[in-house]
């Protein structure tokens, strides 16, 4: 590259990168730190337990309830439940966008109000899946497959309709017959479905616990409603440490998955 | 030149072709899109209407006009609570939303304040911010400033990831033209970042928007207050009757509907003479 602008290249360039990316890395780990300490000076200056407790405590109860297999179990009732909702509502979502990507008519019927109900929460009609479906599992499923179906239509609809039409024009002059076009429609959206894979399971991790929350059911949100009923606050905010921990650890690898699946791909954009 | 000696003939009439005339209407209202939704929803509604009307339906099981009735019969009931909700919801979202962008947009251009926020932002991103609730209720109460700090809280979210990938997910070559020209940083930033980063925060003002209606639906149920839509619906677990939980449900609908229309309108003008459908159409 010419240098007409007048900069001259820096020396040893391998170098002077190592070092920005070390002194960004470090940057980004401080900022951690940085909140830790806010908090001990806040929960050493308010002096209240039961309204800030420190660090410290809130670390050795989220150990102890490790230990004793409270988080763990109440981790497993969350995580099956969104799970299932998860994949019920990914196969929901997808196979409507599909429908809609291929049947004209479909779409018309659907996209509009779907678009419209969107800022509509859909937790406001947990209470009525409640009476319907009593509380516990099956209502918080319901609701966990809602939400994923809503994210997963919109995203591989998106994904659907952005197909370049010459790929849908050759299937078409090669012959390929109804199925195949579907086949190919739901292939070539790979990518998308994928993307809004990623965007769902936070959203079915969150809806999970707002649920349990709600209704005060087992799972993590309960535990929350249970400390917090009993102003167990360092106990509360273990939970709430170790549920950021499982969403963090929950996209890291949802990322690798995807990022797996979509091997051809550079960097999955969301 | 020599005048024409043809003789005009009328044109035929077209054949009546049943068949086609109805595809090429269909074809129309597809065309046109709602007409086709207004249709499917009223077939939807005359079903439920229809099922309703059946001896030994389960109770959550309402029709159309019963829950129409219980509007009109409340309607003031039903105003009220609905105020109450708009202006905790816009009062929060107000706020999460303004400091999202500011945030944002400003993480996108410095890159020291990206490296201190975002950590922190995409290590909670996953946390469901309701359960934040609670420890506000211990600070400040079951009040309507908890509620607002909920709400604001979980606004801030994705209007701050939109607006930073906004930031970032701009052609390069616009801004290089604008140094170009002889732009000061500031001035690149001010007039062709935040311009081209506006549609995905518009994404984002969406997103926010949705997310904080559940938030405030959870902390609205959550207790500690009896005003606003939230309560209402909760109250089908009380045995309520649920023409009245659905007449609420409906006023939660169209909040939304129409503070997300308002939206969408907004983001329109904001975003006016930038090209940004998906080209290629499956």
């Amino acid at each position: 590259m010419a240098s007409h602008t007048g900069l001259t290249t820096p020396r040893r360039p391998q170098f002077w990168r190592m070092v920005q990316g070390s002194a960004h890395r470090f940057r980004r780990l401080t900022s951690f730190l940085i909140v830790l300490a806010l908090w001990q000076i806040l929960s050493t200056w308010v002096d209240d337990p039961l309204s800030l407790p420190d660090p410290a405590s809130v670390a050795s109860r989220l150990g102890t309830l490790l230990l004793d297999g409270t988080l763990i179990e109440n981790a497993r009732i969350t995580g099956v439940r969104g799970l299932l909702g998860l994949v019920l509502g990914v196969a929901l979502g997808i196979s409507v966008a599909l429908a809609a990507a291929r049947v004209r008519l479909i779409r018309a019927a659907l996209e509009p109000l779907l678009i419209l109900s969107y800022p509509v929460p859909r937790l406001a009609l947990y209470p009525i899946a409640i009476i319907i479906l009593g509380f516990g599992g099956p209502s918080e499923i319901a609701l966990v497959t809602i939400e994923c179906a809503f994210v997963l239509f919109f995203t591989t609809l998106s994904a659907a309709s952005s197909i370049p039409r010459d790929l849908m024009w050759s299937a078409i002059n090669v012959g390929v017959g109804r199925i195949g076009m579907l086949a190919l429609t739901a292939r070539a959206s790979l990518p998308g479905i994928l993307a809004g894979i990623r965007i769902a399971t936070p959203v079915t991790l969150a809806t999970a616990v707002v649920a349990e929350l709600l209704a005060a059911t087992n799972g993590l949100g309960g535990l929350v409603r249970q400390y917090a009923v009993y102003i167990q606050t360092a106990d509360m905010f273990a939970v709430i440490l170790a549920l950021g921990f499982i969403g963090f650890a929950l996209d890291r690898v949802t990322v690798a998955l995807t990022r797996a699946a979509v091997f051809w791909e550079r960097d999955v954009e969301l | 030149m020599t005048r024409s000696t043809a003789v005009a003939v009328p044109p035929r009439p077209p054949a009546h072709d049943p068949v086609r005339t109805s595809r090429v209407l269909l074809d129309r209202l597809v065309v046109m899109g709602w007409p086709i939704a207004v249709l499917f929803l009223v077939g939807v509604l005359t079903v439920v209407q229809l099922a309703a009307a059946v001896d030994g339906r389960p109770a959550y099981l309402v029709g159309p006009l019963e829950v129409a009735q219980a509007l009109v019969r409340d309607w003031a009931i039903l105003l009220d609570a609905s105020t109450v909700t708009l202006a905790r919801l816009t009062a929060g979202f107000a706020i999460g939303a303004f400091c999202g962008v500011a945030v944002g947009l400003v993480s996108g251009a410095l890159r020291t304040v990206e490296d201190l926020v975002d950590p922190v932002v995409s290590f909670s991103y996953p946390l469901p911010k309701i359960a934040l609730y609670p420890i506000f209720a211990v600070w400040l109460g079951f009040t309507d400033s908890a509620r607002v700090l909920v709400v604001a809280i979980v606004c801030f979210y994705p209007v701050y990831i939109s607006a930073l990938s906004g930031t970032r997910g701009i052609d390069p070559g616009l801004v290089r033209v604008a140094l170009n020209a002889g732009a000061s940083r500031r001035r690149a930033f001010l007039s062709v970042i935040v311009p081209a980063a506006m549609p995905r925060v518009m994404v984002g003002l969406q997103l926010g928007l949705a997310m904080g209606y559940a938030a405030l639906f959870g902390a609205e149920s959550l207790g500690g207050t009896s005003t606003g839509l939230g309560p209402r619906i909760m109250l089908a677990l009380e045995g309520n009757p649920f023409s009245d939980v659905y007449a609420s449900f409906v006023c939660f609908a169209l909040l939304g509907v129409v503070t997300g229309g308002l939206l969408r309108f907004a983001g329109h003008i904001v975003t006016r003479g930038q090209q940004l459908t998906a080209v290629g159409h499956g």
